[in-house]
């Protein structure tokens, strides 16, 4: 039985050295003793309230020590130089806890923000990846000027040849990335995500297995034994964490693999749904150079730079014709193949980047905000003390004296703050990893690392050294004389209170405006029609085994049955599959892209790139309704004449055929066969929300179709139901599994869910900055409303002689309101320049929205104007105290 | 009427006093969890360990009571118990604050008494 750790931890801390042995094992013994006596829940009370009323105590004990020490050393002379002033403060603090809380909870909030983003940005672009000499791993691809492709892969040959000559790499490995089935061990057929890896592949990142060997370089060639090796989460999931796996095989895809090693936790690349890595076969000796389907990951040698890599690969690439025949297919009009050499973490990262960097700086906004709203409060707090001031210089305490009675006070709001927001970190970042994980790479990795600490530590130190001279500006001046003065008068600080709330506005101003333009490049993306509908539909994934499904008429027969087995549920309106289903990434991994030749009739055939290559069921583009435009689709049982293979294709593609598609004959690259155009269906967003309608060719799975270089065995299939979708799913399983228990039904998500995490990454960002905005502007405009208040409340004596002068309420409003509104349209103007500047930074993250809509900027600045005129309105109802009786007062 | 007592011993605070009460009744049995238990027992509230432990520190630099470690425990992971012993000086100045206490509380003590009647 152990005491609460954390409040252990602090009597630990607290306790003088020579005293806290016997202290701490007093307290044990006495918690000992109330466990037995009063259960463990007690006990542990008991204990927390020691811990909370020792605090006091334990400061005596301190402070004796130092008090009594002959030789104090310099901290402890520095404690006992502060200690009076910081007690001091703290208890000016406790005397006022209505500015007290809202100064803490103001700069706490913004605090909380910055750690929170400054962690995420540290996690994602500052720390290195987690490989050994990380900054050395490069990403190595081509780009083909030729052919419009700015990034594109590795290829077999390329990698052979590159790896031999190159005079810059100690290491070069391919990848890419599939998906398999495991079976047998007694447990359900499951389906994971698989890279197929060159040899070097471990040894070039540097990742040690935590149990059994992974192959280095030399097991090479097409014929060496096939083995795999399981990433940590497999390995706990599927095999109970048993070490002893390692050298038994377990089958994939229905083929025994010897298990090699087993990876550490965390390690996961090329993809951090990758759970499963099996050597390929590579032949160093290839004489083709091949399609550019590999990632591919190389090693510098130390001191080689990213662009002397590259210089070195590109003086290999213009050398390539020379070695393969087929790489000519790359280039075209004249432009070759060029080599593409980037940091890998650049490449992990991606384009996340700028919408962290958009998040730190409205953080790095907000914190500003928040100084000038808490640094009012401070320069009304000073003001308010100006005689105690005053009388304390006539006594003779020191500028400095004073500065540091302003810094102690500044000090305890910043640590407030501070812990305010160390608390609120942790869990909003755990929070933040579990839904951010989809889109947002090495989310996982986020913690508040040493780095983290530091900056919290460095923005409050800061914050308390700007409010503190804040303070003291307001009072440097202070005299005894002023003992005797009345407070309303002095230009300068009405002056600077206003520059503050002016700040207030025009940064509440830039946020909003910075959030505006997110939020309807978010609608803009929400409203963007997709091409397809995505409510009340259920997908799901099958992956057929090669054995007993090697013949294309094999395949599509099990379509064919499930579906019309899954057509006969109550409650399913329509049922399809499709190679790929539109945002669900897989055209990205299949790797579906392709090419494709044109008939034209009397000229040469004319060759078009990067054809989306689909096959669907009958039944498909009725279950996502995708609208079939001219020609039709098919039917179960459709036949049709041998000679010719029917084709459709999307709009987009049939304009790119030119005159009338139907009827139009084109083939795949690789396959010669005609096929015929015989209908068109709508445009579809494939790729991402954002990408183009993209060009599709939808071959029919009839079981009379042509075999085609894509493989069919692997479908996602989409189920339309006029209830819950997920109250299917049960019945999908039977279904599937009558038919043939072998097959895996995977990836059961909603075609909904496909559609939002496909737009979560803008969600994601939208709501931050969104967030941070109104936040913005309800600290803004309570900054106002206090300005405004505290305006009124000082010149009360003037308002009231007024008042008793005749003056009505409403002609004293007109007066306190001028400057106001004049404040208020110049902190507009300048945070709607400020925007203007800035919203270029988010320029590439908008969608369907320029970046000075005015619309945005009108909008954004009539809100903040509003909010604005019910604060200063608010402040305004302070003048029903002011009367006639309060002139004969002393001010 | 009122006695003079000579008082030049140090002040000392009512929780400072009650742990010098505390030490004379424990003897040699004065430690930091005994300290506290015997003046939870007296007044009835559960009293702060670290309290008492403040209260000690500043008896032992005004010599009216001295720490000895005891011998190392077990329980304690080999650690002994830091015991507090009364120093004569401390009885002494015991002595002082109870006939301080008593002169102060005698005319008191008869005047409520009598009202109450």
């Amino acid at each position: 039985m152990t005491p609460p750790r954390w409040s252990r931890r602090l009597l630990e801390i607290l306790t003088r050295a020579d005293l806290r042995d016997a202290l701490l094992d007093d307290l044990d013994e006495a918690f000992a003793r109330q466990v037995a006596a009063r259960g463990r829940a007690r006990a542990r009370r008991w204990y927390r309230r020691q811990c909370v009323r020792s605090v006091p105590s334990l400061m005596a004990l301190r402070r004796q020590s130092i008090a009594s020490s002959d030789a104090p050393g310099l901290l402890a002379r520095i404690r006992v130089a502060t200690g009076p002033a910081i007690r001091h403060a703290f208890r000016r603090l406790r005397a006022t806890p209505g500015f007290t809380t809202a100064a803490v909870a103001t700069l706490g909030l913004a605090l909380a923000a910055n750690l929170a983003t400054f962690a995420l940005v540290d996690a994602v672009l500052i720390h290195p990846l987690p490989y050994a000499d990380a900054d050395r791993l490069v990403d190595v691809g081509h780009w083909t000027p030729g052919l419009g492709q700015a990034r594109a892969g590795q290829a077999h040959g390329g990698w052979t040849f590159y790896r031999r000559e190159n005079r810059t790499f100690t290491s070069m490995a391919v990848y890419n990335q599939n998906m398999v089935n495991l079976t047998g061990g007694g447990v359900a057929a499951e389906r994971v995500n698989i890279s197929m890896v060159s040899p070097d592949f471990f040894p070039t990142l540097g990742v040690a297995p935590l149990h059994g060997r992974v192959w280095g370089g030399d097991d090479e060639g097409p014929h060496a034994p096939l083995v795999v090796v399981l990433s940590y989460q497999l390995w706990t999931r599927r095999y109970g964490g048993d070490p002893a796996i390692v050298g038994q095989a377990i089958e994939v895809n229905g083929l025994p693999r010897q298990v090699a090693a087993v990876m550490p936790a965390g390690f996961a690349f090329p993809t951090p749904d990758v759970e499963l890595w099996m050597r390929e076969g590579f032949d160093p000796n290839e004489t083709r150079f091949g399609d550019l389907a590999y990632g591919s990951v190389g090693r510098l040698k130390p001191g080689v730079t990213v662009a002397q890599a590259e210089a070195d690969l590109n003086a290999l690439a213009s050398r390539l014709p020379e070695q393969f025949s087929d790489v000519r297919q790359w280039s075209r009009n004249g432009a070759p193949l060029r080599a593409r050499v980037e940091p890998l973490k650049a490449v992990v990262v991606g384009d996340m980047s700028r919408s962290l960097l958009v998040a730190l700086g409205a953080a790095a906004l907000m914190l500003i905000l928040s100084g000038a709203n808490v640094a009012n409060l401070f320069l009304i707090r000073s003001e308010r003390r100006l005689r105690d001031t005053g009388i304390c210089r006539a006594l003779g305490a020191s500028p400095w004296a004073l500065f540091l009675t302003n810094l102690a006070e500044s000090s305890l709001v910043a640590a407030g703050g501070g812990a305010f927001a160390a608390v609120l970190v942790p869990a909003a970042l755990r929070l933040l990893s579990v839904r951010a994980a989809q889109f947002l790479p090495r989310v996982d990795e986020t913690h508040l690392g040493a780095r983290s600490w530091i900056w919290l530590g460095l923005l409050m130190v800061s914050a308390s050294l700007v409010l503190a001279a804040v303070a003291h500006w307001r009072s440097r001046h202070a005299r005894a004389h002023d003992v005797g003065r009345g407070l309303s008068a002095s230009r300068s600080r009405v002056a600077m209170r206003h520059t503050l709330a002016a700040v207030q506005v025009a940064l509440a101003l830039a946020l909003l405006v910075g959030a505006g333009l997110l939020g309807r490049s978010f609608w803009n993306l929400i409203t963007e029609p997709l091409g397809f509908e995505s409510a009340r539909i259920e997908t799901f994934e099958t992956d057929l085994p090669f054995r007993g499904y090697s013949k294309f008429a094999d395949v599509a027969r099990f379509y064919q049955t499930m579906l019309e087995r899954v057509r006969a549920l109550p409650g399913v309106e329509a049922a399809g599959a499709v190679s790929d289903l539109p945002l669900s990434g897989y055209t990205i991994k299949r790797y579906l892209n392709s090419d494709v030749v044109i008939d034209r009739p009397g000229q040469s055939p004319d060759e078009v790139r990067g054809v989306r290559w689909k096959l669907a069921t009958p039944g498909y583009f009725e279950t996502v309704r995708i609208p079939i435009v001219r020609g039709h689709w098919f039917s179960p049982g459709d036949r049709f004449d041998a000679s010719i293979i029917p084709i459709v294709v999307s709009q987009s593609f049939a304009r790119r055929l030119g005159g009338d598609a139907i009827g139009r004959r084109l083939h795949h690259v690789d396959d010669p066969r005609w096929c015929t155009v015989v209908g068109i269906v709508g445009n579809v967003r494939d790729d991402d929300v954002r990408s183009d309608m993209s060009d599709a060719v939808y071959v029919p799975v009839l079981d009379q179709t042509f075999s085609n270089p894509f493989n069919p065995s692997t479908m996602q299939v989409a189920i339309r139901v006029s209830g819950r979708p997920e109250a299917i799913v049960p019945d999908i399983r039977a279904i599937v599994s009558s038919i043939d228990s072998k097959v895996p039904v995977a990836d059961v998500q909603t075609l909904d869910a496909i559609v939002a995490r496909a737009r979560a990454r803008d969600a994601f960002i939208a709501s931050l900055v969104g967030m941070t905005a109104a936040l913005a502007v309800l600290v803004g405009m309570v900054g106002l409303y206090a300005t405004f208040a505290y305006t009124v409340s000082l010149r009360r004596h003037e308002l009231s002689i007024r008042v008793a002068l005749g003056a009505t309420i409403a002609r004293l409003a007109a007066d306190v309101a001028r400057p106001a509104l004049v404040l208020v349209g110049a902190g507009l103007l300048c945070g709607g320049l400020m925007a203007w500047l800035a919203s270029r930074a988010i320029g590439s993250l908008l969608f369907g929205v320029g970046t000075h809509d005015g619309l945005t900027f009108v909008l954004a600045a009539v809100l903040v104007g509003g909010v604005s005129l019910v604060a200063i309105a608010g402040s305004l109802r302070r003048l029903r105290f002011v009367n006639a009786v309060q002139a004969l007062q002393p001010e | 009427m009122t006695r003079r007592i000579k008082t030049e011993a140090p002040d000392l605070t009512a929780v400072e006093v009650r742990v010098l009460i505390a030490l004379a009744r424990l003897g040699s049995e004065a430690y930091g969890v005994a300290i506290a238990d015997e003046l939870t027992g007296v007044t009835g509230r559960d009293t702060s360990i670290a309290a008492v432990y403040a209260a000690l520190d500043r008896l032992d630099r005004l010599g009216l009571a001295t720490a000895q470690l005891g011998s190392p425990l077990p329980e304690r992971g080999g650690r002994a118990k830091r015991h507090y012993l009364l120093t004569p000086r401390g009885r002494e100045v015991l002595k002082r604050e109870h006939d301080l206490a008593m002169a102060l509380w005698r005319g008191i003590v008869s005047g409520t008494s009598e009202s109450d009647r």
